[in-house]
């Protein structure tokens, strides 16, 4: 029996020989695209499909890619962060991350920036509130949230400096100790 | 602008952190190379843990020599060549690493100086040193080709020198550097970071180890029976092993182990022990009388020093005939709790370890081949080298740990006991790459916690506003169990396979000493001018459940309890609670940061002005260890049926600022933690081990919650540098607790400040 599966994957389609393995057990989308295809930008961070670190799209959807089987796949069109970027040139949000600094250990970043991807499909200038909302089920620990919903902003062509601002005062004069 | 080194300021001694590491590695090539293709290559012995510090490090090395980052490179720390500079913690990296890095730096570029003003018959003070050249009138040449052997091979000087004067910051110089990015965070959002979950070798093995769920399980060997036959039927699978209670699977691919991994849904494997485990604990209600019932170890902090245990009492009424005004106007008495804690990375702890018997080692030319090598992102690589070593009984020389970034780190997490759990796998399949990576099961459910606290102070203020006395007595566990400190090994593994070759008991936590900013007491000194102040220290000494290191210490507690008592007094005296911190601070800096503050929130607006109900503004305040950076937090918050934080206003100075971006994007991190320690968090425990151990019943700060954050630095150029990953954590935690208060208009004295102790307040 054929049990091989087509389906597209960053523009380019793919067929695997099986959406199983060995014993005949359902893969899911993460260990093929981690183990068998290389692409390691979506990342594992539960496995339960409570984290967000693994979020794909599958068209203009964000989708867990932790949760999804293989054999629900076929001749579906996924997009992962190494996809997002066209000739070369980042995509306007991973512009806008770079330029606002929005991560710190970076685990969350990718899965962050294609829910991120997929609020922009639907939302051309997402309010902060809509932000909030798509992005609430993608989890961080480090505290970057602010720094975030501001890049989305940005790479919306909204204002990203609306709500925070931050400053440095440099001074060379020693502080007198009390 | 002005590029001789030598207009600079007068020079200041090398602190004794720069002498020390000086001391153990003398040489400029114990911290600065070249490599092959004449990359200059800084080593440190710190670690990135998403902090950004390997970035911090190369702007100082940049700066100092004048060079760029493609011509600059700061390597990850291994065994097999870095400075050990111990555990990547405390906010020490920029003070201790980057002061040495700052130096050496300084050291190479004055021999490059003077051998290049030598070449060319020129004065030194003509050299001057600028986009990886140094030039003297019309001479220019590489500045690497004077980086020789001989400089190399030679000792680092032990005078100060000074740092380059064109580092002085100007707005308009730190805006628009070019090293103002990380590029780690480019590599990240671009997909091109390999953290060490995305590593691949050769032949390798994936691994996982199992263990029971609370310290001291006990393996059942039926169990284990069923599950090794239930394992070898799934295709991939290698072998299963076990020693003491752990449990081993390898395999050929990851997707095998998550299937041996969901057996453990069927059946445990382990007889948990009940007995050890203390079920008043459970529901998180009776964490104070748990604490100050348990055996103690007690010691007392006072203007004498750290002393045995003095009751409380007597400290009060011998120091009280000094005190200037002894009829105290107002006090206030107030205890307050912390539950257990999680570290909760969005990662999992991964290691990889590699077995090789002698002969092989033997046969290998490779430079330095060991008979274990593993891959780690631990916050100490010499200190798990010890313990691996003890653990495995190896002379740790033939132990090699190199570090790899993993995901976010805020404290001692899992990462230690993964590497001790591959190297104890890979000696099951010698000469092969295993992979070891945890569960989200095992990252909230075996990675210790911090500690839970109780924390009670009694303090006094004369009508003026002025403190008298502040008596503070706390309870916890120790802050402290990484490895590579006590007589055995501190790795979880360790200390659960059979105990006959390499006893390792299980370790109480222990505190940090004071000097180095203590642990469980971290921050318990008021920082404010008291006369008569006692800090009574009780070390819980039984060990239910593992406790460790969690960005911040006890700091968090103690500054929440503390600020909390500041605006309790303040609401007594009815005064504002900005001039009550004023009131009782000379220190100019911390003057600077909570006045910094008030400008920013326009503080004195909102006291004159009337708030809706519901809605909170609170203020906070700490210098994080009394000896590092300062930090004031003001916090709006809303009250309904949970509580929204709105606002926060952060002004903090960190001292000489390195990377203002990078400072700022770890304050602010800093500040919502702590915001989501403060209102959300608390481990659930069972009789059965960790309960919290998904992020269903373990949430977290999520998009939503979060609010804006304004953060101001104060630069005083001429400060040493100090650490700013912490300093934001108790400010934080504070401002909170006294915007809520101010919203509800009762106090909770419970975190999380979650609505079940938001109702209980109100019904008190």
């Amino acid at each position: 029996m054929n049990t091989s599966l087509q389906f597209t994957l960053n523009g380019v389609s793919v067929t695997l020989a099986s959406a199983k393995d060995e014993d005949g057990h359902d893969r899911t989308l993460l260990d093929v695209l981690r183990n068998e295809l290389g692409l390691k930008a979506t990342r594992l961070g539960c496995g339960q499909g409570q984290c967000g670190a693994c979020t794909v799209l599958q068209d203009s959807k964000a989708i867990l890619a932790c949760e999804v089987w293989m054999s629900d796949l076929t001749g579906a069109n996924i997009t992962t962060l190494e996809g997002l970027e066209h000739d070369g040139v980042p995509h306007a949000l991973q512009a806008a991350f770079i330029d606002q600094q929005a991560a710190q250990c970076g685990f969350c970043t990718s899965g962050l920036i294609m829910r991120s991807a997929a609020l922009l499909q639907h939302h051309e200038k997402p309010t902060r509130a809509q932000i909030e909302d798509a992005l609430k089920d993608n989890l961080c620990r480090c505290g970057v949230h602010e720094r975030v919903i501001q890049a989305v902003l940005l790479a919306s062509g909204q204002d990203s400096s609306m709500s925070t601002s931050t400053s440095h005062q440099p001074t060379s004069k020693p502080f007198e100790l009390g | 602008m002005n590029m001789s080194p030598h207009s600079n300021d007068a020079l200041q001694a090398l602190s004794p952190s720069v002498l020390a590491n000086l001391h153990k590695k003398p040489k400029v090539r114990d911290w600065l190379d070249l490599s092959a293709t004449g990359v200059i290559q800084i080593h440190t012995g710190k670690v990135e843990i998403g902090q950004g510090i390997l970035h911090a490090l190369m702007r100082i090395a940049g700066v100092e020599l004048g060079v760029s980052a493609p011509e600059l490179h700061v390597l990850a720390a291994s065994t097999a060549r870095s400075p050990n500079e111990a555990v990547t913690s405390g906010s020490l990296s920029i003070q201790d690493s980057g002061a040495t890095v700052r130096h050496v730096c300084a050291h190479v570029r004055e021999a490059c100086r003077q051998a290049f003003a030598q070449a060319h018959a020129v004065a030194t003070h003509d050299v001057r040193t600028q986009d990886g050249k140094l030039y003297a009138g019309e001479h220019v040449a590489p500045l690497i080709s004077f980086i020789t052997e001989a400089l190399l091979d030679g000792r680092v000087t032990l005078q100060a020198l000074p740092s380059q004067p064109e580092e002085k910051p100007t707005p308009m110089r730190l805006q628009s550097s070019a090293f103002n990015q990380r590029q780690d965070i480019a590599q990240k959002v671009m997909g091109q970071f390999e953290y060490i979950q995305d590593l691949v070798k050769p032949d390798m093995r994936w691994g996982l180890v199992l263990h029971p769920r609370t310290l001291r399980g006990q393996l059942r060997l039926e169990r284990l029976n069923r599950f090794e036959q239930l394992a070898h039927q799934i295709a991939g699978v290698e072998r299963v092993v076990h020693d003491g209670a752990l449990v081993g699977v390898v395999a050929h691919h990851e997707h095998a182990l998550s299937r041996c991994g969901a057996l453990l849904d069927l059946e445990t494997l382990w007889d948990e022990s009940p007995s050890a485990l203390p079920s008043e604990l459970e529901n998180n209600q009776n964490l104070g009388a748990w604490l100050k019932a348990q055996e103690l170890e007690s010691q007392t902090i006072s203007r004498e020093g750290v002393v045995p245990f003095v009751a409380p009492g007597f400290v009060a009424a011998a120091l009280a005939t000094s005190a200037p005004d002894s009829s105290p106007a107002v006090s206030v008495s107030a205890s307050f709790t912390r539950p257990f804690v999680q570290h909760a990375s969005i990662g999992l702890s991964t290691a990889w370890g590699r077995w090789r018997g002698e002969k092989e080692v033997k046969g290998d030319d490779e430079h330095q081949a060991c008979q274990l090598e593993v891959i780690s992102h631990s916050q100490g690589i010499y200190n798990l080298r010890r313990d691996l070593a003890l653990s495995m009984g190896l002379p740790q020389e033939q132990v090699r740990v190199d570090h790899h970034a993993g995901a976010g780190c805020y404290g001692h997490n899992g990462a230690d006991d993964v590497a001790f759990d591959a190297a104890w796998l890979s000696k099951s399949c010698s000469g092969h790459w295993v992979r070891v990576q945890w569960r989200r099961v095992d990252e909230l459910g075996l990675s210790p916690l911090s500690a839970a606290m109780a924390v009670d102070i009694t303090a006094s203020a004369s009508m003026s506003g002025h403190l008298q006395s502040w008596h503070t007595e706390l309870w916890s566990q120790g802050h402290g169990t990484r490895p590579g400190r006590e007589p055995t090994p501190a790795l979880l593994g360790a200390w659960q396979v059979d105990q006959s070759a390499h006893p390792a008991p299980i370790l109480v936590a222990v505190n940090a000493p004071l000097s180095s900013g203590g642990g469980a007491e971290r921050n318990a000194v008021p920082l404010y001018d008291i006369p008569d102040w006692a800090v009574h220290n009780h070390r819980v000494l039984s060990t239910p459940y593992r406790v460790s290191a969690l960005r911040s210490l006890g700091a968090h507690v103690n500054v929440f309890a503390m600020e909390s008592v500041m605006d309790l007094l303040a609401e007594r005296l009815k005064m504002d609670p900005l001039s009550i911190r004023l009131n009782n601070l000379s220190d100019p800096r911390a003057r600077a940061v909570l006045e910094g503050v008030a400008e920013m929130s326009n503080w004195s607006g909102l006291s004159a002005s009337s708030h809706p109900e519901s809605v909170g503004w609170g203020l906070g305040f700490a210098r994080y260890k009394n000896t590092g950076a300062y930090c004031a937090v003001v916090a709006q918050v809303a009250v309904s049926e949970a509580v929204q934080v709105k606002r926060l206003f952060i002004c903090a100075d960190i001292g000489r600022v390195v990377h203002a971006d990078g400072a700022i994007n770890q304050i602010e991190g800093g500040a919502i933690q702590a915001m989501s320690l403060t209102l959300w968090e608390q481990a659930h425990l069972g009789i059965e081990g960790v309960r919290s151990h998904d992020w269903e019943h373990y949430p977290i700060a999520r998009f939503g919650q979060t609010p804006p954050i304004q953060v101001r630095l104060i630069d005083p150029f001429e400060s040493e540098s100090a650490g700013a990953g912490e300093c934001s954590i108790g400010p934080t935690a504070g401002a909170l607790a006294n915007a809520v208060s101010q919203a509800i208009s009762a106090r909770i004295y419970n975190m999380p400040l979650n609505a079940e102790n938001l109702l209980q307040s109100l019904e008190a």
